[in-house]
Parts: structure tokens; sequence; C-alpha cells
């Protein structure tokens, strides 16, 4: 008889737990975050800006690596601010990743900054990247703000 | 270097793994992915360009390469990203047209 109440009990669990597993909607990936979207762009346009000056000032002692510590000072705060940002949130491995990602683009663009640019091609074949990883990192921002509007 | 790349083979190579790994899902990420690889694949053939022509060394042309593959992973990251969201927009919908149905047959606001 106990065993028969035990089963019924379970059965009964199992009922509410999918029931209330039904109510809500399926959620695979995290949701839309506005401070990881907004710190991502204003790290873009920081980097942008980096690229800019970099450009301009090629050849002469305005692109030494110590007029530019700053820079890289600000952008370290920013993906440090990402960093605990994205990992506050479940399901968010996926953006946590691409902050890892970049902040390792940084600490590479750094080290070869140390020794220096000498033309305009070397400067170019980093912007791309660059652009390809922002570009990358807010498509999903934006797509997650869809699915987040779509609910 | 440079001149063995083959800017449309690896372009090729990498659109192809990609869609297989996203069946159904790469009709949508298509026109994403496919420019984010051709932009890859030029800027490898750049940076052994610039090696050939002695305007960067070994050691910083390695720096460019860490750097081109961080950047390809944030879009394949984003690929996956959107893959799951389209995912989890067809389980949704799935759950939406059934909704109204199961309610008003058992007679409870269940789903």
């Amino acid at each position: 008889m106990k065993v028969i109440t035990n089963l019924k009990f379970s059965l009964v669990s199992i009922i509410f737990l999918l029931l209330f597993q039904s109510c809500s909607s399926v959620k695979l990936i995290s949701d839309y975050d506005e401070i990881t979207d907004k710190t991502v762009t204003q790290l873009q346009r920081s980097v942008s800006n980096y690229f800019v000056v970099l450009e301009r000032t090629i050849g002469t002692e305005e692109n030494n690596y110590e007029n530019f510590i700053q820079f890289f000072d600000n952008a370290k705060v920013d993906l440090n601010t990402l960093e605990i940002r994205t990992s506050v949130f479940e399901k968010n491995e996926i953006v946590q990743n691409q902050v890892k990602e970049l902040k390792s683009m940084i600490k590479n663009l750094e080290e070869l900054h140390k020794l220096g640019f000498t033309s305009l091609n070397s400067i170019e074949a980093l912007q791309q990247p660059f652009n390809a990883a922002f570009t990358s990192i807010i498509k999903l921002q934006i797509a997650l703000k869809r699915g987040e509007k779509n609910k | 270097m440079a001149d063995n790349i083959n800017i449309q083979e690896v372009f090729k190579q990498m659109a192809g793994a990609a869609k297989s790994v996203l069946k159904e899902h790469w009709k949508e990420i298509k026109p994403f992915a496919e420019q984010e690889f051709k932009s890859y694949a030029r800027n490898i053939h750049l940076i052994g360009k610039l090696k050939l022509k002695g305007e960067i060394s070994l050691e910083q042309a390695k720096y460019y390469l860490k750097i081109q593959r961080s950047s390809i992973r944030t879009v394949l990251l984003t690929i996956e990203g959107l893959g799951i969201i389209a995912v989890e927009n067809a389980l949704n919908a799935a759950i939406n047209i059934v909704r109204d149905t199961v309610n008003k047959t058992i007679g409870w606001v269940l789903i």
C-alpha cells in the first residue's frame, strides 16, 4: 500500500514538474543585456578612434606605444566590466567566450604596438579582425534583444 | 607564403564546414557568415603579403594571426548563438500553437 502511495506521489510530482516547465517559454540562451551591449559599443568606438589616430600618426613619434597606454588601460577596464557582467547571467557562455576572445585581441594588439607599426598596410590588416569581432558580438546582442521582444 | 594562400579555397572550406554544422539554419545565417569568411580569407592573404614585403617580422605575423583567430572565433560564436536563438524561437512557436488548444480542451490555463 505504501509503495502504491509513494508511486502516486512520484507521478503527481512529475506531472506538476512538467506542467510548471510547460508554463514558461523555452530558454536556451541568455537574454539581452543592455550594459553588455553599451559597453561593447563603447569599446568598439574607442578601438575605432585608436586606429584613426594610429593611421594619422604613422611614421612619427606620436605613434609610439607610450602615447597609447591610456587607451589600453581604458580598454582593460571595459573588458573587466564585460567579464564581470557576462558572468552574472545563466546560459551566457557564448557571450562570455566572445569577451575572452576580445580580451585576447586587445592583449595581442598591445604587444604588436610595443613592437611598433611601420606602414598603413600593417594597420589595415588589424582593422578587419577587430571590425568583424565587434560586428559579430553586437549582431548577437541585437538578436538576443529581438528574442526578448518576441517573448 | 601569400602566393600559396588561395582566398577562394579558404573561403569555400570555411563556408562548407559551417554549413555542415548548421544544416537547416545555414540559410538564415549564410549572408553574415559568408561575408565574414570572405573578409577573413582576404586578410590572411594581406598578412602573408606584409610578411613577404618585409613590412612585418615573423614575431609580428604571429600576433596578427592570433588576433585573426580570435576574431573568427567571435564570428563563429555568434553563428552558434544565432542557431540557438533559431531553435529557441521554433520551440516557443510550437508551444504557442498548441497553447490555446490545450488550455481550451482542459479548461485550465496550463500552458
